[in-house]
């Protein structure tokens, strides 16, 4: 072989090293730049994830709060003052003084109930359904409707994060319901199968026109959806004047 | 030595020895496994230059100085891989696959003439540990859970450039071995000549990363 050729063939071969080297780093690159957006993405999705569930849980208790108000307005607030008119009347009426030791024993078992309300830790040692139970008997005791809790299967674990979001659409949904539905009943039916969460609610109430309701974007509908969303569970509400209203929330719990 | 050679010399002098200067002066480094990049780039620098010396002065043919320069700079180099791997696996392999390469090295630098041996397949041996170890160390790298930020990753381009360097080297090896028994010298400036500005643009590459990457958190 004369120098020519060998100096073409050394040329040669270093150029498709070279070339070789830098389809590696190309595609090197390639991958980590994917790579990293993908990351990011979760990043953020754990971020999006942590803020919701603040922000969820700065809800809960301003319902909380709220339903505090209500009852220490409505519920004891009333009992109270009925006691204090019961015993200016009562004098030395014995049978008068029962009735109102049995007004404050009442009122004492309203706030009771009550303080299970107040405390912060509730909802992070109830499970999901004992959180409903509550805020249902809550509704009956309030008279705001007849509420119906059925709860079939054993129940399977779930984050208590999620669980969390769970109950704060169906509190959305509740608040809807004594809010704006004038409605007497309200049915909850929890069921538990094959490591799948299935809750329907639904009310008697005036209903309303679902997609008219949803084009007006209005935020009760729009944070329902978007918290399904966020904890991957698949809500259908329905709705028609006069029918009531319905909603089914589905998850199924994702394997890490 | 023409006059040709002579400047590249000094060119290939001059880049070793600023690559190896700012390569000291960055200690944003060591607390982190590239602490070894300053010795590697310094026995570059000793070895060229004690080469150029010692052909000048001593002997032309200078290659078993090179040679013993080969020994150390991969056992350097693969320290410094080891130390960048934390997989176990990968880790055992570099290992064992450089124990054997070095010794294969030794064998050769024992059984075969030092002054007229440029040791091809010993250092065809050499690269081919250096370049699986780097593939495990980029394999590594992408199956890590973090993101992964160039600029905090100088050994990155340590690796790459010696890599590319050494890979390119190969064949010009093998060039050199048919040079020095058949072909005159111009065909020998011109392996010289793409071999030291190779050498050249890598360490100019070594100041910039030096320079231009961000101190790492290992």
């Amino acid at each position: 072989m004369d120098e020519k050729s060998t100096l073409i063939i050394v040329l040669v071969s270093v150029t498709i090293l070279l070339l070789l080297v830098v389809i590696v780093a190309v595609l090197f690159s390639v991958f980590i730049k994917r790579k990293n957006s993908l990351l990011t993405e979760q990043q953020d999705a754990q971020k999006r994830f942590e803020q919701e569930i603040a922000e969820t849980q700065i809800e809960i208790r301003e319902e909380t709060l709220r339903n505090i108000s209500w009852e220490l307005h409505d519920n004891i607030g009333q009992l109270l003052t009925l006691a204090k008119i019961q015993t200016q009347n009562a004098g030395s009426d014995q049978s008068m003084l029962d009735e109102a030791a049995a007004t404050i024993g009442k009122g004492l078992t309203e706030i009771r109930a009550l303080s299970k309300l107040i405390n912060p830790e509730a909802l992070n040692t109830l499970s999901l359904t004992e959180a409903l139970e509550l805020e249902l008997e809550r509704f009956h005791r309030m008279a705001y409707l007849k509420p119906t809790l059925t709860v079939s299967g054993s129940p399977i674990a779930i984050d208590k994060k999620i669980e969390v979001i769970i109950f704060r659409v169906l509190q959305e949904f509740f608040t809807n319901t004594i809010k704006h539905s004038k409605a007497t009943t309200l049915l909850v039916d929890v069921s538990y199968s094959d490591s799948l969460l299935e809750v329907i609610a639904q009310d008697n109430g005036v209903g309303f026109n679902y997609t008219e309701a949803r084009a007006k974007n209005g935020i009760g509908l729009t944070n329902i959806e978007s918290r399904g969303k966020l904890i991957g569970a698949v809500i259908a509400i329905s709705s028609q004047d006069g029918e009531g209203t319905r909603l089914r929330l589905t998850y199924k719990p994702q394997k890490l | 030595m023409s006059y040709y050679e002579t400047l590249l010399t000094i060119y290939l002098s001059i880049s070793f020895i600023c690559c190896s200067i700012v390569s000291s002066q960055y200690h944003k480094y060591k607390h982190t496994p590239l602490k070894l990049a300053p010795a590697i780039l310094w026995l570059g620098f000793v070895t060229e230059f004690s080469a150029t010396l010692y052909s000048n002065y001593i002997e032309v043919y200078n290659g078993w100085i090179f040679n013993g320069y080969t020994f150390f700079f991969y056992l350097l180099l693969y320290i410094l891989v080891l130390r960048y791997l934390k997989n176990i696996r990968f880790k055992i392999t570099t290992v064992l696959l450089g124990s054997a390469a070095l010794l294969f090295f030794v064998y050769r630098f024992f059984s075969t003439g030092l002054y007229n041996d440029r040791f091809i397949y010993a250092n065809a041996v050499l690269i081919l540990v250096f370049l699986i170890s780097c593939a495990m160390y980029l394999a590594e790298l992408l199956q890590r859970p973090t993101q992964l930020e160039f600029r905090k990753h100088p050994e990155f381009f340590l690796l790459g450039g010696y890599l590319i360097f050494h890979l390119i080297y190969t064949p010009l090896s093998v060039a050199y071995d048919q040079e020095l028994r058949i072909f005159s010298s111009e065909f020998y400036i011109t392996l010289i000549s793409i071999q030291s500005y190779i050498l050249i643009a890598m360490n100019l590459l070594f100041i910039y990363i030096f320079i231009w990457t961000r101190k790492a958190h290992l």
